[in-house]
């Protein structure tokens, strides 16, 4: 199995003891052929693997953002940063060091996870480990595949969302896990995906991996965040439903999300100093609501609308919905609205009733 | 860290100099390596020497074969040259009591006792320290001495505006007409680009906000565009708007920053010219004013009224009343702003 470069790591004292930490280490010396070099704490990079424990809680709500509609999602933060090198990656911004960060405290806790969970029983909670990481591109590494779902799909009330943009599903088929397990895929226009997702599976191997799931059974979920207006892109969206259609069968597609650049103003040095060539901050940027950089609304309204078009083309009932978008745009782009937070929440939880049934324990 | 420099300041104070007067042609005429001044004028201490004579005598290295360096007293001296004194009473100390760090700080202290740094000396001082200290050592406890938050990067771009700006940006960094955070984003940029828009910052005297705005939008421009500094401000319509007579100075900095605004995001400012036509027709009466939503983010229009009683008031709801057609007033759909 392949794995992306790592080329330091740092396995904190605390941490040495840890099942989830001396797996690590070891798929690592049998991936690689030996041990990378030891790190120091103040090496950075993407290519040094940092094992910690989390001193913080491991199932959060999505911070979501501010006057705008949110779905609820919770994040089972199990890491932070991935090897990808998204030129958008809103991480870049948000996290102090780009090391990848693996909790190796993340088995101990996961029982007051799941008693969190128990103790809603009236309550779904979409789960998702793909906020704060890629869930899958270091699962080669830390089997996160393979003792997550277990936990997640004997769960009434819970599904487990793992997103992605990677090829690497080798863990997930080798589990017997299906129910209320949801496996997504990142996706863009070829333009978007070829030039601003650096190390990313092409849209090609994420749609094959997609399909090999579809077919071992897994529910499929896809994401359109950030979608980027750029020359051609109606031409570039359209082509990216086209290869969705040659490779995946629509009806075992429970959601859909649509969302545009936004980022906080700080990022915007980052994405330039890393990403020099990049065209994510082309489009016309205005303040938005919350304080982060936003398309103009007409622009957003425009991509949105279009995706639909394309996408409702294909099926009528993809649970198409869009991330952190105001009332407005919800009604110009989809011709209807969730009215608010509670109301996205209400209707992302209807679809995993349907896709899952919905029995209270 | 800081308990020892102070050690060392109150050890400064038991050192020995003599004290004699000295032709002021003994004197290194540059900054040399402890001088800490830039961009400052001599007008007040000539008037003060003038009137009561050099009260601080300055502190010089005696050094037998080249100009002496001056440790503390480079604006003295200066001053002293400025009003063609031939000697002066001076602190004379022999350089090899104590090591180049140690003069240095001793020049730090004496100018933090008495006076606030402007970036440019700041940025000095740190790039001489950086030839003595690590920069955690800088970080942590030089730059809060010097009124500087103790981040890394605020060390380090201090550094490079004192290292790498060009005199004119230093001079107009140091007066307080450039700020310190657009004279960071010109940091990364040729010195070209850098010279250029700090020329056309100054002509439209911008506010340090609108500053920032138009170094980002100027950024942004050229990114996009794939143009050039000189191509983007030699263009005709910014031309002419910077040659227009018959704006003063601050309508001039706002039709720049509109001009590379409309540029900069096409769409956005036609709207908001077509949706102000719009309402601009609107008889509104005296005191009234309708407010479009920020960047039409939001689907709801203010309306402020500025009113001095109830009468007032009733009569300004019954103008609004009476505009004819007020019911089809609405926001742009989002197809009409495309």
């Amino acid at each position: 199995m392949s794995l992306y470069p790592i080329r330091k790591t740092i396995v904190e004292e605390k941490s040495a003891a840890d099942p989830l930490a001396a797996g690590i280490m070891e798929r690592l010396a049998a991936l690689t052929g030996g041990r990378p070099a030891k790190g120091a704490i103040d090496d950075l990079g993407k290519d040094v693997l940092h094992i910690l424990r989390n001193k913080g809680v491991f199932l959060r709500p999505c911070p979501g953002t501010s006057h705008y509609i949110c779905c609820g999602y919770r994040i089972l933060h199990v890491g932070t940063n991935c090897p990808l090198d998204c030129s958008y990656c809103i991480l870049q911004a948000y996290f102090n060091a780009p090391n990848l960060r693996v909790f190796s405290n993340l088995e101990e806790n996961l029982a007051a996870v799941l008693a969190e969970i128990d103790a809603h029983p009236d309550e779904i909670f979409r789960v998702g480990t793909g906020e704060f990481t890629d869930s899958l591109a270091l699962d080669p590494l830390t089997g996160w595949s393979r003792t997550l779902p277990p936990l997640f799909t004997c769960r009434p009330n819970a599904i487990l969302e793992l997103k992605t943009k990677t090829d690497k599903i080798e863990g997930l088929l080798d589990s017997d896990v299906r129910e209320r397990i949801i496996v997504s895929w990142s996706l863009n226009a070829p333009y978007i995906a070829a030039r601003e997702e650096k190390r990313a599976a092409t849209l090609t191997r994420r749609l094959e991996a997609a399909r090999r799931c579809q077919q071992a059974g897994f529910t499929l979920g896809f994401h359109f965040d950030p979608m980027v207006e750029h020359p051609g892109w109606e031409e570039g969206y359209a082509q990216t439903v086209e290869l969705m259609d040659r490779y995946i069968d629509p009806k075992g597609i429970i959601w859909i999300s649509l969302g545009s650049m936004r980022c906080m103003p700080q990022l915007k040095p980052i994405i330039l100093r890393r990403h020099p060539g990049t065209c994510v901050l082309d489009g016309e940027f205005v303040s938005g609501l919350d304080g982060k950089m936003r398309l103009f609304r007409p622009i957003r309204v425009g991509l949105y609308a279009r995706m639909a078009e394309l996408l409702g083309s294909w099926h009528s009932d993809l649970g198409l919905y869009l991330c952190m978008e105001s009332d407005t745009v919800w009604r110009e782009s989809f011709g209807w609205s969730p009215g608010d937070s509670a109301g996205l929440k209400a209707f992302l939880d209807s679809r995993v009733k349907r896709f899952f049934g919905w029995s209270r324990s | 860290m800081q308990g020892r420099h102070l050690e060392k300041a109150s050890e400064q104070k038991k050192m020995n100099y003599d004290i004699r007067e000295e032709p002021l042609s003994r004197f290194d005429p540059d900054p040399g390596p402890f001088t800490l001044s830039y961009g400052f004028s001599t007008d007040t201490l000539v008037r003060s020497i003038e009137a009561v004579g050099m009260i601080q005598p300055p502190l010089v290295l005696e050094s037998p074969s080249r100009p002496w360096p001056i440790v503390c007293g480079f604006r003295r001296i200066a001053a002293a040259r400025r009003l063609r004194l031939s000697s002066i009473v001076c602190r004379v100390a022999q350089p090899e009591k104590r090591s180049t760090i140690d003069w240095l700080l001793t020049s730090l202290y004496d100018n933090l006792g008495t006076r606030g740094f402007n970036p440019v000396e700041a940025g000095m001082a740190l790039a001489r320290l950086a030839l003595h200290r690590p920069i955690e050592d800088l970080r942590r406890t030089y730059a809060p001495l010097l009124g500087l938050p103790p981040r890394t990067d605020t060390v380090e771009s201090y550094i490079a505006m004192a290292s790498a700006l060009e005199p004119p940006l230093k001079d107009s960094l140091a007066s307080g007409a450039l700020s310190v955070h657009a004279a960071r984003a010109l940091l990364d940029r040729s010195a070209e680009e850098r010279s250029a828009i700090h020329d056309l910052i100054t002509m439209l005297n911008l506010s340090f906000n609108n500053q920032i705005q138009l170094i980002d939008i100027i950024y942004d421009i050229m990114r996009i565009e794939s143009i050039e500094i000189g191509d983007l401000l030699g263009m005709k319509a910014l031309g002419g708007v910077l040659q227009d007579t018959s704006l003063n100075g601050p309508q001039r900095g706002k039709a720049a920053l509109a001009y590379l605004k409309e540029r900069r995001s096409p769409r956005f400012a036609a709207a908001a010219h077509a949706f102000h036509r719009k309402i601009a027709r609107l008889p509104l009466p005296k005191g009234a004013r309708l407010q479009t939503p920020p960047f039409f983010e939001e689907e709801v229009l203010r309306l402020e009224l500025v009113f001095k009683n109830g009468r007032e008031l009733l009569k300004m709801l019954r103008d609004i009343q009476g505009i004819e057609r007020l019911e089809e007033l609405r926001l742009p759909s989002w197809k009409e702003m495309l």
